[in-house]
């Protein structure tokens, strides 16, 4: 029996080829996207597993509150946890800090500038399990200078030479022994090393204390809890502690918590300050999820809209078989079979293009995609589970209204039609289409002119010709105080500031610790104008710079006088921007100069006032910002202006200048607004998978149309010949056959709006800089949609408009 | 006695008026009959046929099939009836284009509970007795009409039934294939089959035992 059924299937797949093939291509095209949606979520959520014991760790974050108010949200933490919170709290195992930098690393024949370095603690391997492969973790990172290396960094130094003991000198030369190797970071970590190296190198060197304090948060702070350690009585411990040591400052209104963060959640949901990476976006995952469910059930809709009315091409087969003696049930099964044998297919076929296309997907839309869940048991399980109910329910409609239908019309062999309840179902089910169709069709063109504008938007300054170089890591000064290490750094800078200058191609150099598109190098918490002594508790930020740096990225002075002076020395004068100008209470720029302020202990007098510009991405609001004229006492970077001919030429000259200036140091050059702009990434990232997959929605939603339109202008082939008969002119039948459409696409219309434009306004509120959605955006999405529709149905217009009417009526 | 109408009276509403398709038919049809209803187009020929062969229903009055009321009988029961005791012939064939003619003749034996091997040998059987072993493997569309009607006929009887309802069997036939049907009626009939035949041929009637004349979806004469 199941046989013959099989054998009939395949008869009916290749007498209905065309339709075949939409419905096949349809479903695959469909899977094959739900597929790559599955790996691209799979991968989103399976940051960390590489960690043995990822359950139990967790990192400490900062939450500093005003008056109750949420002012900031840190990753970093006071740098005694790492030493007190094991002691005091139960169910600690370990806690470690962890300071990221990207350092200059050595040997006597290689070097490797930015380099992923971080500085952590004892018992960093033991919070993290599972990551050495060779070495000892009780002693690995037990004294200053011991470093660990992941593997590939250390083939890259030594080749296929053991490490373990020999010498690697980092940034200014500090010598290093290697004392044990480490896996690999993968991809699907917030964590991305390649050097461990001991915070104690520091103590060594007379940088900070051994012993942490509860006002400075440097670094990272991550713990490992014991199985019968729970997250909130922890929690809980901590906060105790901070009240304790910290919160004294609570008389000014002020208050820290703490915070546990599992490190399994950090890359899907934490998007504080000083984040290691740019983090993924759980609501962007979720909204990708959502638009892979709506093409799952645009394809569904094809697969039911286009077999029922398919089958009502078969009622006369359906109605012989039934005078056969054949039962409803068995009728049924003969048709649950058809649809298996075409989802299958198309599901086969659907995991080829995952196969081919994979690799090119994740190059071309910068993502990752994990199928491990394939080698799951309980994923086949549900799968197959959920895809046969899913056949099962999008065949029943058809097997149902293909059954339902009265043996003694079917075997008439009349294709059924008119207003039967079928008809509504139908159009309800093209409603649903077209609906998604449009909401996608908004939103993929709003999210596109949100990253335009983003990237477009007036800065406030011209990041444009600005090349970025990394200032020598060879040369890092202790600190910040290390005045005289500062001084032959800076002079040396001077020496080859004035060689480049000299070329008059490079319009201006200057200098900068962080540049615009990164964090700044330093938060401050509490401002007080000296006058009125009336502290401000917010977030501010300190940026160091030089006299040059506002002249080369072109920012405008709005009152006072730029820096001038000697840059080596301590400075008390600080340029401030608008945002802070207004924070003070200040209404003219002018009124500021002079003024004396508290930025926390440090007493500042304002020398300048400077535009707002956008130093970050325009997700983020313009903080209050104070400049100091400081050289980078370590890392940093140098700017040159260039001229916008022969980039070439002029970047050969500065590199040629920096080798025998820089020796040491490799030379590492990036533009300015390139490296801006790649904050955007994310959301660039996110457009284009939007785009790309409303284009494959419309595709497929068209298909399915265009398969529609074919079917029901055979059914009304008579009808039209009548009129044509009648009189009727090529309009008419233009507007018979597509009037229907046109109803459901405005139906469509009316429920879609609303919906896009909720989602919309939910989604641009993530920005501080953001568009407004103009009513032009869904008229035009709208009658794209119309237009593509009708021109599905034009095209069968002219089809019916060739065959002679006469004909069609006597073949009737 | 196979089956016996009691005043059926089958209707429409158009308008406002009852249109009678049926009108107080009476028809008792004995175990090995031929019988032929003639009628203009629309006295309701395919009609009554329908009813007979439960394909339709009707409005009002009793139908006796083998002991059993049809007219108290569900859905399920009713098809259960039919599937076991009559088989159709159509006018157009209505073989399933894309089955084979084995597996058109086969197709009524998949619906009852019967082994493979044992539809092989009465498939082989019925190919044999028509004359068609040939044929087997072709399609619907690679015969002629005749054949098709041939095939068509021996997928009514794969299944042995006590009835054969056949609405114009030779309506799409040429006279001479035509001939050939009606001989192979009467031989089935000659072995046994009753049969039940709607015509607009005279000639084609004159096979029959016994010809009803259905006017307005009424009874004209019944004669013998």
């Amino acid at each position: 029996m199941f046989k013959n059924n099989l054998k009939f299937a395949l008869r009916v797949f290749s007498r209905e080829k065309f339709f075949t093939a939409i419905n096949i291509g349809g479903l695959a095209l469909g899977f094959a996207v739900c597929i790559l949606i599955l790996g691209y979520v799979t991968f989103e959520f399976s940051y960390e597993d590489h960690i043995d014991n990822k359950a139990n760790v967790y990192r400490v974050t900062t939450t500093r509150y005003v008056h109750d108010k949420k002012v900031f949200e840190g990753t970093k933490g006071p740098s005694i946890l790492e030493q007190i919170v094991p002691v005091e709290i139960p169910n600690i195992e370990y806690a470690t800090r962890a300071y990221y930098e990207p350092c200059l690393v050595r040997t006597d024949d290689k070097k490797y500038a930015k380099q992923k370095v971080y500085w952590v603690d004892k018992d960093f391997l033991k919070v993290f399990k599972g990551l050495l492969i060779s070495g000892n973790p009780d002693t690995a990172l037990d004294a200053p200078l011991k470093m660990v290396l992941t593997e590939s960094r250390a083939y890259a130094l030594f080749g296929n030479k053991d490490p373990i003991g020999k010498e690697v000198k980092v940034n200014e030369g500090m010598p290093f022994k290697v004392t044990g190797v480490v896996k690999d970071p993968p991809l699907n970590t917030h964590f991305k090393y390649e050097y461990l190296a001991t915070l104690d190198t520091w103590v060594h060197y007379g940088w900070i204390q051994k012993k942490g304090n509860w006002h400075w948060n440097f670094s990272q702070n991550y713990i490992s809890i014991s199985n019968q350690g729970s997250k909130d009585k922890i929690q809980k411990a901590l906060n105790n502690l901070s009240l304790l040591h910290v919160n004294p400052e609570k008389s000014e209104g002020k208050k820290i918590e703490f915070g546990l963060q599992p490190i399994k959640d950090i890359h899907l949901t934490s998007n504080y300050n000083d984040e290691l990476e740019a983090n993924g976006n759980l609501s962007q995952v979720y909204i990708i999820m959502g638009v892979g469910i709506a093409i799952l059930i645009i394809v569904f809709i094809n697969f039911i809209n286009l077999s029922t009315t398919l089958s009502l091409r078969r009622s006369k087969d359906t109605g012989v078989r039934k005078t056969l003696g054949a039962s409803a049930l068995q009728l049924r099964i003969q048709y649950f079979i058809e649809a298996f044998l075409l989802n299958v297919t198309a599901l086969i076929i659907a995991t080829l293009i995952v196969l081919i296309s994979s690799s090119f997907i994740e190059s071309y839309f910068n993502i990752s995609l994990s199928f491990k869940v394939f080698t799951n048991p309980l994923f086949w399980f549900l799968g197959i589970l959920i895809f046969s109910i899913c056949v099962l329910v999008v065949s029943f409609y058809p097997a149902f209204v293909l059954t339902s239908v009265a043996i003694n019309t079917a075997i008439k062999g009349k294709i059924v039609k008119g207003r039967t309840s079928h008809a509504y179902v139908k159009q309800g089910l093209l409603v649903v289409q077209f609906c998604a169709s449009i909401f996608l069709t908004i939103a993929a063109y709003v999210v596109y002119q949100q990253v335009d504008f983003m990237q477009n938007y007036d800065l406030g300054i011209n990041t444009n010709q600005v090349l970025v170089l990394q200032a020598p890591t060879s040369l890092n000064a202790g600190g910040w105080r290390s005045y005289d290490e500062i001084a032959i750094k800076n002079d040396k800078y001077n020496v080859f500031r004035q060689q480049l200058i000299q070329n008059p191609a490079l319009k201006e150099v200057a200098s900068c610790y962080s540049i615009p598109g990164e964090e700044a190098e330093l938060l401050r918490h509490s401002v007080k104008l000296k006058n009125s002594g009336e502290a401000i508790q917010t977030q501010v930020e300190e940026r160091l710079i030089d006299e040059n740096f506002f002249p080369l990225y072109e920012a405008k002075i709005l009152a006072g006088e730029n820096f001038k002076i000697d840059p080596t020395q301590q400075k008390i004068e600080t340029i401030i921007n608008e945002k802070t100008l207004k924070l003070l209470g200040f209404e003219h720029p002018e009124d500021a100069i002079g003024q004396e302020v508290f930025l926390e202990n440090h007493l500042w007098k304002i020398r300048a006032v400077v535009a707002d510009f956008h130093i970050k991405s325009l997700s983020d609001p313009i903080v209050p910002t104070f400049y100091a004229n400081r050289h980078p006492f370590a890392f940093g970077h140098y700017l040159v202006k260039l001229s916008p001919q022969n980039l070439k030429t002029q970047m050969d000259f500065i590199e040629s200048k920096w080798h025998t200036m820089y020796p040491e140091d490799p030379f590492l050059a990036h533009f300015s607004d390139s490296f801006f702009n790649e904050q955007y990434n994310q959301y660039k990232q996110f457009g284009n998978i939007f785009n790309a997959l409303t284009i494959l929605a419309i595709l497929i939603a068209n298909l399915g149309l265009l398969a529609m339109v074919s079917l029901t202008t055979v059914e009304n082939l008579k009808a039209i010949a009548v009129r044509r008969v009648l009189g009727a002119d090529n309009k008419a039948v233009f507007m018979l056959m597509s009037k229907g459409y046109i109803m459901l696409i405005i139906i469509a219309a009316t429920i879609a709006i609303p919906l896009t434009y909720y989602f919309l306004m939910n989604w641009l509120n993530n920005f501080a800089y953001r568009i407004e959605i103009q009513s032009l955006v869904f008229v035009s999405a709208v009658l794209l949609i119309l237009i593509v529709a009708v021109c599905n149905i034009m095209y069968y217009v002219l089809k019916v408009l060739k065959l002679n009417p006469a004909v069609i009526i006597r073949e009737e | 006695m196979i089956l016996q109408l009691k005043d059926i009276f089958k209707w429409v509403n158009s308008g406002g008026n009852r249109i009678f398709l049926l009108n107080n038919v009476d028809l008792t049809v004995k175990e090995g009959e031929f019988i032929s209803i003639m009628g203009a187009s629309g006295s309701g020929k395919t009609t009554l046929l329908n009813v007979i062969g439960m394909l339709d229903n009707f409005d009002e009055g009793e139908y006796t099939f083998l002991d059993e009321s049809v007219h108290d009988l569900k859905e399920k029961h009713r098809a259960n009836l039919y599937k076991e005791y009559i088989g159709f012939v159509f006018q157009a064939y209505h073989l399933i284009d894309e089955l084979t003619v084995y597996e058109n003749i086969e197709t009524p034996l998949l619906y009852k509970k019967h082994s493979r091997s044992e539809r092989k040998a009465m498939v082989a059987d019925m190919l044999d007795r028509f004359n068609i072993v040939g044929k087997k493997d072709l399609f619907p569309s690679q015969l002629s009409g005749g054949q098709q009607q041939l095939v068509g006929i021996a997928r009514a009887l794969i299944s042995n039934p006590k009835l054969i309802l056949a609405d114009e069997p030779t309506g799409n036939l040429n006279s001479e294939q035509g001939e050939e049907i009606m001989q192979l009626f009467k031989k089935l009939n000659d072995e046994g089959v009753t049969i039940i035949q709607v015509t607009h041929s005279e000639s084609n009637a004159a096979y029959g035992s016994r010809t009803i004349h259905l006017k307005d979806g009424m009874v004209v004469n019944n004669q013998s």
